[in-house]
Order: C-alpha cells, then structure tokens, then sequence
C-alpha cells in the first residue's frame, strides 16, 4: 500500500487522464479491496464482481473525490458499497428462487490453511451478516463508525455497537475451537 | 492463534486479512475488464476541482483588492503633488485648442469663460472620481476572475 500523499498524487494525475496513474492506485489496494469484499459477500465469485464494479466506479467518480478522507478510505468505501450491493441483488435473487441460494464459500480452500486463518475466517462466518459486515469495515477496510453508519444505513452509535459485539463475538470464538465444529455458513 | 485473544488481537488479526494480495486470476481478471470498460479519460479530466477553483479564487481576490486600495491611495496623492509630466503635457495641448477656439469660435466651442472651464475638466480629471474608477475597475477585474475560475470548475 502507498502512503497517503502517494495515493493523492497518484489520483491527481489519473483525474488528469492518466491511466497508469490509475492502474497503480489498482495494484496498491486490490488486495485490501478483495479483503473486504470477500468478507461481505462470502463468496469469491460475488466477491470478484464487487471488485470489478469498485475499481470501475471509482475511476467514473475520479472527479467527485473530494479530498477530505484518505484516498483509501475513500476507495474501501466505494468497494464496500459494490460488496453491499451485490449482497442485496444476491439477497432478491434467493428470495425469488430458494434452490438459487449460493452456497458458502470453501474457506479452507480460499486461504492459506493455517490454524489462525482458519479459526479466524470460521469466527467471521459465524457472525450474523450485521455484525461480520459491520466489523470488515471497521477492522479490514478501516472505516469509522460514521462512515459504516452510512453505508449500512444505521445511525453511527448503533454501527459502533455493532463493531463492538462483533468483535467481542469474534474474540470468544477464538477461545473456544470446538465452537466452529458447529458453524453453518451464512443464513 | 493467541491463547486468550483480546478485543485488539482480533482487531490486529482482521486488519491483517487485508494485507495479503489478491489472488493472482482474480488480479488478471480486474486487469483485463478495467483495460476493456473504463474510457481513456476519465469523467471531468482536466477540470480543476472545486476545492482548487476556490483555492484560485480566493488567491486572486486578495491581490486585486490590494491593487484597488493602492489606486485610490496613490492617484489623489499624485494630484497632491501636481503630477508634473502628464497634467503638463495635457495643459500644453488644451492651451492649444483654446487658441484655437479663440482664432475661429465654432458652433460647438463655447464662448469666453465657458470655453477655459470645459478644458479645465478635461485635463484635470477629479482625483476622487479617477480613484474611484481605478478601484471600480479593480473590483470588476476581481469579481470577473472569481466568476471564471468558479465556471471552469463547474461541470
């Protein structure tokens, strides 16, 4: 990852029509941007379209960058909404044809299959889609409590709360092991 | 896996989760639709951003304000100490039209007293109100540089 002056150069010259400038920003956050999208959407496919639609929005908003978050905070931003949305038509499309429903992403397959990746993902995928959507955007994309109140549609106290129990949860499960013998995937 | 981890460990831990690359087809993949779908420039290059039209605006503003005050600073100070150069110039030449008027009165040169008053309003411009134009001047200058710098921003 750059720092924040390098991204805001880099933005600045692909506002100008610089398209290198733009692909480096790409390469600098396409792994954070995946993190993030991945752990909305649990689904790698899902989570591939959402990065997609973020990258693809971002270079159309280029000129609506206002300047007063970071330019990574604004792109986890714009990534997380592509993630929300894709949860939302993923959501409509299940709620038309049940037998549609995807199933839960193979997380030992997706990963490096260490213990602490693998107890962490599982501790993630027993949250409920509030609370694990709420902590990815605090925790992964670093977003604060205001900004995930937005995009969840929440008042920023409640988005808060959220990140909390969440993270609570989380830590819980990570003390218990024998808890994920019992974990469904999502819903 | 910490034995007892805290609420920190786990957030250390997430953060963590965003700091390894993407996989390498799903890269490729982005790659190959962003070189497809995105137009070689993208929506409003080239325009300056509002933030930085403001910055510009606000920048020129000062300066041409300056440059207004000290107009209507130096021009009735210069009036004070007589301006020698161009009010002599401009005497000389309206001493020549009264002499001129003298020789052959037209229909359009006042006579007598009449005539020597018009000259002395024209080569003495009232200090007060030439320094009112400058700053009048200096003002429309400003306000047209803001109302530029504001329309270049906006889309």
């Amino acid at each position: 990852m750059l720092g924040q002056g390098g991204d805001e150069a880099l933005l600045r010259r692909a506002r100008r029509g610089d398209r290198a400038a733009f692909d480096e920003l790409v390469r600098a956050h396409t792994g954070r941007v995946y993190a993030v999208t991945l752990r909305i959407t649990r689904n790698p496919s899902d989570a591939e379209d959402a990065l997609q639609d973020a990258f693809l929005n971002a270079y159309r908003a280029l000129d609506r960058f206002g300047g007063r978050a970071k330019v990574s905070t604004w792109l986890y931003r714009i990534a997380a909404n592509a993630a929300l949305d894709v949860v939302a038509r993923r959501r409509a499309a299940v709620s038309l044809d049940d037998d549609a429903a995807p199933q839960p992403a193979a997380l030992t397959d997706l990963f490096a299959a260490s213990a602490q990746r693998q107890a962490l993902e599982a501790a993630l995928a027993a949250l409920s889609d509030e609370f694990r959507e709420a902590l990815v955007l605090s925790d992964i994309a670093g977003l604060g409590t205001t900004e995930i109140g937005e995009l969840l549609g929440i008042p920023p106290g409640t988005a808060k709360s959220r990140v909390f129990r969440a993270r609570t949860q989380v830590a819980e499960l990570l003390r218990e092991p024998s808890a994920f013998d019992t974990v469904e995937g999502p819903r | 896996m910490t034995s007892d981890p805290t609420n920190d460990a786990v957030r250390a831990l997430l953060h963590a989760l965003g700091d390894e690359p993407a996989p390498a087809d799903v890269i490729d993949r982005l790659e190959r639709v962003l070189a497809a779908q995105l137009p070689a420039v993208p929506p409003g290059a080239g325009r300056r951003s509002p933030r930085r039209a403001r910055r510009i605006a606000i920048g020129l503003a000062g300066p041409l304000v300056v440059a207004g005050v000290v107009a209507f600073a130096v021009v009735p100070r210069n009036d004070r100490t007589g301006v020698p150069a161009l009010n002599g110039a401009v005497n000389a030449e309206a001493a020549k039209g009264s002499a001129a008027a003298g020789a052959a009165p037209g229909p359009t040169a006042p006579a007598g007293g009449a005539s020597s008053m018009f000259d002395t309003v024209t080569t003495h411009p009232d200090p007060t109100a030439a320094a009112a134009n400058g700053l009048a001047a200096a003002a429309r200058a400003a306000y047209a540089a803001v109302e530029a710098a504001l329309q270049h921003a906006t889309p």
